[in-house]
């Protein structure tokens, strides 16, 4: 009897003292410089964070820029190293572990163009040659060219355009849109 | 930078210290206490476990290709 | 020495026709819901692959986007497949080696069906966008807790076995799976905790989480399965007792302490990374240790190996987890992960662990466990071979080729003369080389399903006698 107890006492102990060092003690670390700013996050910016999350765009793009030097994060644009301060307090977090599109921490300064994002997000080929980003068609409505006459659609290339509709974002892809816009590494009450 | 230090590390690394010397004498007490407790008398005793009168050791167990050879394809 | 331990074993209620006559219903539940499981996984990473590279391939449908396919396809493989049938072999061998018949039998087939219907639900959250968002963990926390519930429950048949056993030694298939019952209720239970809820730390439990999965929930479950398979199959004991108890205690060591090696670069604190390279590192110790005892117990029975379907399987697994783990010590090193991170190399060498190693062990083990529980011989040697060498070659032609390419991806993508659309346009190749892998990987599985069904069905010609039982056994 004794046996079992101090068999299963060794696993659990093992395991416990690795989980304080891996997840308790980050915390207590980590923790204080997070909850130190105040990033005004908006409405809109919180939702397009849960979009972002809801279409997985994570298993593709990673969030973290590598230290200069250490890869070549640096000198490709992507921005300045991460710091834990930058991911304005949104979970699930988006650090991510694939590179098959570019890293978006500083995507919001490299490409502050709606349009631009609008037109990629609902279909990548149209100003990405040859891009493997799949389409988010579900983040936009396809209407008649004569309705909502207050709305103008996506200036889309001539292959991709249906004739007689305009294609109008809805409130999704605003958010969507919003939330890699406010993907700078200007944190803010941090000052470099 | 907004934030230096959010804990007072000279404390921390005592606390780490005394915490991880703690292990490793429990470890190395439980290892005293099973050398005594005759744990380590007859290690490879536990490697007959998997045999017994049914299926003893020497006899290579599921070897249903063998067969396969001498009769037809099942 | 035998004789005397052998004597310890009671013959009419402790024989193992009587405890696999008692693990029957439990353990073919478990290992029949796993195997849909498979099945649906497959489907799901056959889409994603294509979808990797034909991106407008069913790309109208929001509820199959790439994004959502691919965590799902995970999941199922995770904690379907894999844990459902990692469940059972378990138990399977539990009462084995503990001599004592599996207890709690309707509580497990009744946390087995509610299990299911965890996977069913969750399968729709996530088509549907209710997920977490955080990889291996996608499932909504609601969702897991069941999950981790219903592996609890079969822990605690698995605690009872332990103190209730009829043997006095502890064979180390039990060691390591009592700890991966023990660890996998802890592991699902705080990584659902909201205390990790703030960004960047919940990174760092993430990977933690995700790296303890593999390393204390199916390495240890696979590693029982090849301790009790390689010595009971080849018929000589384990090579040596000793060397296996130090790799089990070497593995929970620094197992533990793995997880950061995910986040080298990332703005987590470099030194919790450290600990964790150095434990990466650590890790060659058992590594080494198992590899030695497996390889010295095979040595010089080949032809057992060629004889039996199991072992063939199991053999496979073995090398696959040196082979693996080695590789994974490497990649952890800062100057290899520099060019590895963020590449599809990475899901190349989890396909390694989770295929070639997890996923091969549980092939073999259920072709051990699934006539002797069903009293029926398999229907076909032509199709388990089949399936060995659709799966074999299947996983090899992935992970070579997705392996290369990952490395020339990492390398073009530090050079920042290279335009990054380049790096993407490269690995298209080795991107559909995959597909093609998963089509032959999805034939072997439909092969064994098919395997499965007949044997547990009892269809087909019944065998004169089964052949896996000793002339002298072959009534019934
Ligand atoms: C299958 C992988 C994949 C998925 C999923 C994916 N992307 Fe992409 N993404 C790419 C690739 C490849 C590129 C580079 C080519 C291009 O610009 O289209 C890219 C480029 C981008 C860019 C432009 C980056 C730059 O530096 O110009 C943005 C912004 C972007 N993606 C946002 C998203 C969002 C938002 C989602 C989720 C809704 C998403 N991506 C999902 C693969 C993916």
């Amino acid at each position: 009897m004794v046996r079992n107890w101090i068999l299963l006492f060794g696993i659990i102990a093992v395991f416990a003292i690795a989980m304080v060092g891996l997840t308790i003690l980050p915390k207590l670390v980590v923790d204080p410089r997070v909850e130190a700013v105040d990033y005004g996050n908006t409405f809109e910016i919180v939702q397009g964070h849960a979009i972002y999350v809801r279409e997985g765009c994570i298993y593709c793009h990673s969030m973290q820029v590598r230290p200069e030097g250490f890869g070549a994060d640096f000198e490709r644009g992507w921005g300045r190293a991460s710091e834990a301060e930058d991911y304005r307090n949104l979970t699930p977090h988006l650090l991510g572990t694939m590179r098959t599109g570019p890293d978006l921490s500083n995507i919001g300064s490299r490409q502050p163009s709606v349009d631009w994002h609008m037109i990629h997000l609902y279909q990548p080929r149209a100003v990405s040659e040859g891009s493997i980003m799949p389409p988010y068609p579900w983040l936009f409505e396809v209407v008649n060219e004569t309705a909502r006459p207050n709305r103008e659609g996506l200036s889309l290339p001539e292959e991709y355009r249906i004739p007689g509709k305009k294609v109008i974002p809805t409130d999704e892809a605003r958010y969507l849109v919003a939330f890699l816009l406010s993907l700078n590494q200007q944190v803010p009450g941090m000052e470099d | 930078m907004i934030l230096e230090t959010s804990i007072n590390i000279t404390f921390g690394i005592w606390v780490l210290l005394l915490f991880s010397l703690l292990i490793l004498l429990s470890g190395i007490a439980l290892f005293i206490w099973a050398y005594f407790s005759g744990q380590f008398d007859d290690i490879n005793k536990g490697a007959q476990l998997p045999f017994d009168e049914e299926e003893p050791p020497g006899e290579p167990t599921d070897q249903i290709f063998k067969k396969d050879e001498s009769n037809n394809e099942a | 020495m035998s004789s005397g331990h052998l004597s310890e074993i009671d013959s009419s209620v402790q024989s193992i026709r009587f405890l696999d006559g008692k693990a029957r219903y439990p353990v073919l539940f478990l290992i029949a819901s796993g195997v849909l499981w498979l099945l649906f996984g497959s489907l799901l990473a056959l889409l994603a692959s294509v979808k990797m590279h034909a991106p407008e391939f069913l790309g109208q449908w929001s509820f199959l986007t790439f994004g959502r396919v691919r965590p799902l396809h995970l999941n199922t493989m995770v904690y379907g497949w894999a844990s459902m049938t990692g469940a059972g072999v378990a138990l399977w061998l539990l009462s084995r080696t503990l001599r004592v018949a599996i207890p709690m039998r309707p509580y497990i087939i009744g946390v087995t069906v509610i299990w299911n219907i965890a996977l069913f639900v969750g399968s729709i959250q996530i088509l549907s966008g209710f997920t977490r968002g955080i990889e291996w963990l996608e499932f909504p926390v609601s969702t897991m807790i069941v999950i981790v519930w219903c592996i609890l429950v079969i822990g605690i048949a698995a605690m009872l076995m332990l103190f209730y056993r009829n043997v006095k030694t502890l064979y180390v298939s039990v060691w390591y799976i009592i700890a991966a019952f023990l660890w996998l209720p802890l592991l699902g239970g705080v990584s659902s905790l909201p205390i990790f809820n703030s960004p960047t730390v919940q990174a760092g439990m993430n990977w933690w989480f995700a790296h303890n999965a593999l390393g204390l929930w199916f390495t240890p479950i696979g590693l029982a399965a090849a301790y009790y398979f390689i010595p009971k199959v080849v018929g000589r004991p384990i090579y040596s007792y000793g060397l296996s108890l130090l790799g089990f205690w070497g593995l929970a060591l620094f197992y533990n302490w793995n997880g950061f090696h995910h986040l080298i670069g990332s703005p987590l604190p470099t030194w919790f990374v450290t600990i964790s390279i150095a434990a990466s590192v650590m890790m060659i110790i058992p590594v080494v240790v198992v590899a030695v005892n497996h390889h010295m117990t095979v040595v010089g029975s080949f032809s057992a190996v060629k004889h039996s379907p199991t072992l063939r399987f199991v053999v496979f697994g073995a090398m696959s987890y040196t082979f693996v783990s080695l590789q994974g010590s490497l990649q952890a090193l800062r100057s290899t992960n520099e060019v590895i991170h963020f590449t599809h190399f990475v899901v190349a060498h989890a396909h390694i662990g989770m295929y070639a190693f997890v996923t091969m062990m549980l092939f073999g083990s259920c072709y051990y466990i699934l006539p002797r529980l069903t009293n029926w011989e398999w229907q076909s040697h032509k199709l388990i071979k089949a399936h060995f060498w659709l799966s074999a070659i299947g996983i090899i032609l992935y992970t070579v080729p997705l392996q290369i390419g990952g490395v020339l991806q990492g390398l073009a993508m530090n050079n920042p003369d290279i335009p990054f659309m380049d790096t993407m346009n490269l690995t298209i190749p080795y991107l559909i080389a995959r597909s093609v892998a998963g089509v032959l990987l999805t034939a072997g599985h439909l092969i064994f399903a098919y395997l499965v069904v007949r044997i547990v069905s009892k269809v087909g010609l019944r065998p004169e006698a089964p052949t896996i039982w000793k002339k002298t056994l072959k009534e019934t």
